[in-house]
């Protein structure tokens, strides 16, 4: 009898967790855990209400929502309805047809349903939601895949108090013969960081001009690109990051991309951290502790960064666009899954989160919006880095390579730069090996497309 | 008990273990395997695979070898410690580390050492000092269960042997190669084997304390590996998947070579060492002394400290605890861990008794034959992660995603397989302890297995078995393959902490409050563990 009985509690237990509300419409969204998902999840009850619909959230590291994408668009097996993925993502998802061109399910929603097109930054629309047309011809041209859920870049964060004293203004106007400020050239820059590199002779406690995330997993690489193109350099001559061939040319040996290599190893007396750790995490936590100058920073990484579990501010920090005219360019799109049950209603929800109401509350959560008229809002002006990002967004260009190849890039610079930063290489033998590799490696991939 | 006479069950055992790693692995096989192209991560050295591979043996070797032998000289320092005494009853907080699972060992650390002189010295200094550092933190996460293994080992000394050194007045090194050493063999080389696995795939620790990488020299083979998926990845998902098979493969024939070899050598040199003649003529008797069993304490005292306060106390004091609201939605995958290691330690009971019956001669001891079918027992084990993850995924989208039960299911069995040829090996070694002429005596008998499975064995290893469950639960719930594939069904622990430390939104105080739930269930598991060890100290007395 007991066993019977114990029968019955069993089976109806499974059966209580099977039971998932089949009738309702639900959407799942798969994205990296990241403060753009946070700001939308917060968000979702809004428009469950509104749509009378179920939106599901899974937050997952970066490795895994990217490893569950690939498998759920590869293995048809229709998880997510929708993908949050960065723009090194876009070429894979559309050439094997993973996903659908957002045009084809929004005929239905209102003309004026669309006005904020015009109100996305230009070049990060079309560095993260555009692609060939037909990706075996690319002359034929380019096409809208979807739209950004979030516009990321870097910037410049610094300490305030360090810049602000007045003994460390009037040092350097004796050293440099020119005011202390925030750099807005790399001369500057190096000399800030050469500057603030010291020892209190009273606390002997030693202070930074910066901290470079050298570590593996793209972390260097990001930053690298920052010096290189910041400095004339460049990886491949191209507009966009998604761009390319296998014959595209590589510019890693031109003279402007060895100096500026030598010009980022010239920062490293300047360092703070061991380098081969540093992340974007380890990088924040270093600069919290207040003992470095500068850093660059990634934009989705600020929220957290200046509001902590409780939204206090934490107002040590400035922000500003990075040293020269132009900042790099990230983020990614929103995917729709062709194996979707419900498509159409994930392009509706797409399309109401990219209102600029709606847009406003996110960024006021922690989203970097892809809309320029978000920073404009009196209560998003109130968050430290919004103007910065603003500046950045808009003068922002292609730095960081989103190709088929993306990843390898990303590979081998992180190899090579840091043996490079070790002394075993010279500035011109890491670039010609890695000019080398992205060669060799980038034929292979193109010819498994 | 027919049935356990007959050597086709042997066979059946052997060629079950094969298919269902096989069976496990089809997917994988199906998404096509060229021969042609099999070698050529190898013999091309692409993108550094010949050193990764390299250095990752190289380092399971030294670190299965450093964690046996550190672990048997302090279960040596400790051997004067009763093991029903108090002091023995808490030396169980050895197994803490262990239980506390990788994410944890890995956040602990990271932020013990993060921006310390001492770790940034370590990481600029180059690759032996960084591998030298991952020794340790390798040593403290299964070293410290080693020893207590070996040091409850010590005390199943035979009573007459003991009389026997004391009446023959053995100098130390006659204790440790005629009576420590033989006792010890057979434990020896399974600990070598499982730390020999464990140190070869290691990942958490070297990616998220140490970010080993290519160009430092640091890079290992599981590193790798995932490195060139998510590279591979972005062609398509079948590139991606057969590249990393056809390398896994060949990891996998390395690392099983190894294995059986250095397996067999150990085997070896500890029977020889065993056989070996004293030359130390210094005396020492087998002691009462009670400036040994002082120093024993002492031992117990410090290493505890280093064990248990040290890195708690560094990661509350540095970062402080806010409870996620996320916590209670582990209450699902804790249930569901409990059910699932109750299922894997029945099963792995169950076939490691019928081994021991069928296989008498064989599993009696290490030797040639038995680590053959260790080695088969270990297979899956020695495939890489990344293999097992996207097998995983495979076998998943076969069977569907669309029923909970489904997906319940293919939990609980999916970690049963991939947990019980640990658990086997394990239960094996227990069962080393049954003599053949015992089996001969059940054989003889005819007794019927019911009976011989309660008197012979669970009557008899009953505390072992609860040992076991309790290893088995903390494996299944710090698990990072099968509980990541199903992470947005069943929520899981190890996913979780590993995003509140990693990635664009880590929070450390976030991640300390999942850190606590470990150390809780951790310790729950340990005073378990005591309380059982107790009730055995009083039916002794």
């Amino acid at each position: 009898m007991r066993r019977i009985f114990l029968f019955i509690v069993f089976v109806s237990l499974l059966t209580s967790c099977s039971n998932n509300r089949e009738s309702e419409v639900k959407l799942t969204v798969l994205g990296e855990n990241s403060s753009n998902l946070q700001a939308m999840e917060a968000l979702k009850s809004k428009y469950e209400n509104k749509a009378n619909i179920i939106i599901d959230f899974k937050p997952n590291t970066f490795e895994d929502a990217f490893n569950k994408a690939n498998q759920d668009f590869s293995n048809k097996t229709g998880l997510y309805d929708i993908v949050l993925q960065y723009n090194f993502s876009l070429s894979s998802f559309v050439r094997n047809k993973y996903v659908y061109n957002l045009d084809e399910l929004t005929q239905d929603i209102p003309v004026e349903s669309f006005s904020f097109e015009a109100d996305l930054f230009s070049s990060a629309w079309k560095e993260v939601s555009f692609y060939y047309k037909n990706p075996d011809k690319p002359n034929d041209g380019i096409v809208k895949v979807g739209y950004p859920f979030a516009s990321n870049t870097m910037l410049l964060v610094y300490n305030k108090k360090m810049f602000d004293d007045p003994n460390n203004q009037s040092s350097y106007q004796l050293k440099y013969n020119e005011k202390l400020m925030v750099p807005q050239n790399w001369d500057q820059f190096y000399k800030v960081a050469e500057f603030f590199t010291n020892t209190n002779e009273q606390t002997k406690q030693k202070n930074y001009g910066v901290c470079l995330q050298g570590a593996e997993g793209g972390w260097l690489y990001y930053e690298f690109c920052v010096f290189l193109y910041g400095n004339g350099g460049a990886i491949m001559d191209k507009e966009r990051g998604w761009e390319g061939t296998e014959n595209t040319p590589i510019m890693l040996q031109s003279s402007e991309s060895i100096q500026a290599a030598k010009y980022y190893k010239s920062l490293k007396p300047f360092n703070a951290g061991n380098y081969f750790t540093i992340d974007v995490t380890s990088q924040t936590k270093i600069m919290k502790e207040g003992t470095v100058a500068m850093g660059f920073v990634w934009s989705d990484y600020l929220y957290n960064f200046v509001y902590d579990n409780e939204g206090i501010l934490d107002d040590r920090f400035g922000f500003a666009p990075i040293p020269g005219n132009k900042s790099p360019l990230a983020g990614g799109s929103f995917y729709i899954n062709k194996q979707s049950k419900n498509p159409k209603e994930a392009a509706k929800y797409i399309i109401d989160l990219m209102q600029p109401a709606n847009q406003i509350e996110l960024a006021k959560k922690g989203l970097c919006s892809p809309l320029r008229t978000t920073y404009e809002n009196s209560e998003v002006q109130k968050i430290p880095y919004s103007n910065a990002l603003k500046q950045s967004l808009d003068r922002g260009v292609y730095m960081f390579e989103a190709g088929p190849e993306s990843d390898l890039v990303s590979q081998v610079i992180t190899n090579y730069i840091q043996q490079f930063w070790n002394n075993k290489l010279t500035a011109e033998e890491a670039l010609a090996k890695t000019q080398e590799d992205i060669k060799s490696g980038r034929s292979e991939i193109y010819s498994n497309l | 008990m027919n049935v356990l006479k007959k050597s086709s069950t042997g066979v059946y055992l052997m060629i079950g273990i094969i298919i269902t790693t096989f069976l496990y692995f089809l997917p994988l096989f199906i998404k096509g395997f060229s021969i042609n192209a099999f070698l050529a991560p190898l013999l091309n050295n692409v993108e550094g695979f010949s050193g990764s591979l390299f250095r990752s043996l190289i380092f399971a070797i030294i670190s299965s070898l450093f964690n046996i032998t550190v672990g048997f000289f302090i279960a040596l320092l400790l051997k004067h410690i009763s093991i029903i005494s108090l002091s023995g009853r808490q030396l169980s907080w050895f197994l803490l580390p262990v239980i506390l699972g990788n994410a944890s060992v890995a956040f602990i650390f990271k932020v013990s050492l993060f921006n310390t002189h001492f770790f940034n010295n370590i990481i600029q200094a180059g690759s032996y000092s960084h591998f030298s550092l991952l020794l340790l933190l390798q040593f403290w996460q299964f070293g410290f269960l080693f020893a207590y293994l070996f040091w409850s080992n010590f005390h199943s000394i035979n009573e007459s042997k003991l009389g026997f050194a004391k009446a023959f007045k053995l100098n130390s090194w006659e204790i440790l190669k005629d009576i420590t050493l033989p006792l010890s063999k057979n434990l020896g080389v399974l600990l070598f084997l499982i730390g020999f696995v464990f140190a070869f795939y290691e990942s958490a620790k070297s990616q998220f304390v140490f970010k080993a990488s290519q160009g430092t020299n640091t890079e290992l083979i599981s590193h790798w590996l995932e490195r060139t998926y998510h590279s591979k990845l972005l062609v398509n998902l079948d590139y991606a998947t057969s590249y990393v098979f056809k390398s896994s493969l060949l990891v996998f024939i390395s690392s099983l070579l190894t294995f059986l070899i250095i397996g067999m050598i150990l085997n070896f040199l500890l029977q020889k060492i065993s056989r070996t003649k004293g030359t130390d003529t210094r005396r020492f008797t087998i002691c009462n002394n009670i400036y040994i069993k002082r120093f024993s304490k002492i031992i117990f005292l410090l290493t505890c400290f280093f064990i248990i306060l040290l890195p708690v106390t560094i990661v509350f004091c540095e970062i402080g605890v806010k409870f996620s609201n996320q916590i209670s939605k582990l209450t699902l995958p804790l249930g569901l861990t409990l059910v699932s290691a109750t299922l894997t330690t029945l099963f792995s009971l169950t076939f490691a008794i019928i081994a021991r019956l069928v296989f008498k001669n064989t599993l009696q001891n290490f030797n040639s034959s038995s680590m053959i079918l260790f080695a088969l027992l270990f297979m899956l084990l020695l495939f890489p992660s990344i293999a097992i993850l996207l097998s995983g995924f495979q076998w998943l989208s076969w069977l569907g995603y669309n029923s909970n039960i489904m997906i319940y299911f293919v939990w609980v069995s999916g970690h049963a397989v991939l947990l019980s040829p640990l658990l086997i090996g394990f239960l094996i070694l227990i069962h080393f302890q049954i003599k053949v002429v015992e089996i001969e005596y059940i054989s003889a008998y005819r007794l019927q297995l019911r009976e011989i499975f309660i008197n012979s064995f669970i009557k008899r290893f009953k505390a072992e078995y609860i040992f076991t469950l309790i290893i088995a639960c903390s494996f299944i719930w710090n698990e990072a393959v099968l509980n990541i594939i199903l992470s947005d069904r069943i929520p899981s622990f190890a996913a979780n902490l590993q995003m509140m430390f990693v990635g664009r939104a880590a929070n450390y105080q976030l991640a300390a409050s999942y850190l606590i739930v470990s150390i809780l269930l951790a310790v729950i598991s340990i005073i378990l563990w005591q309380k059982i060890l107790k009730k055995a100290a009083v039916a002794i007395d």
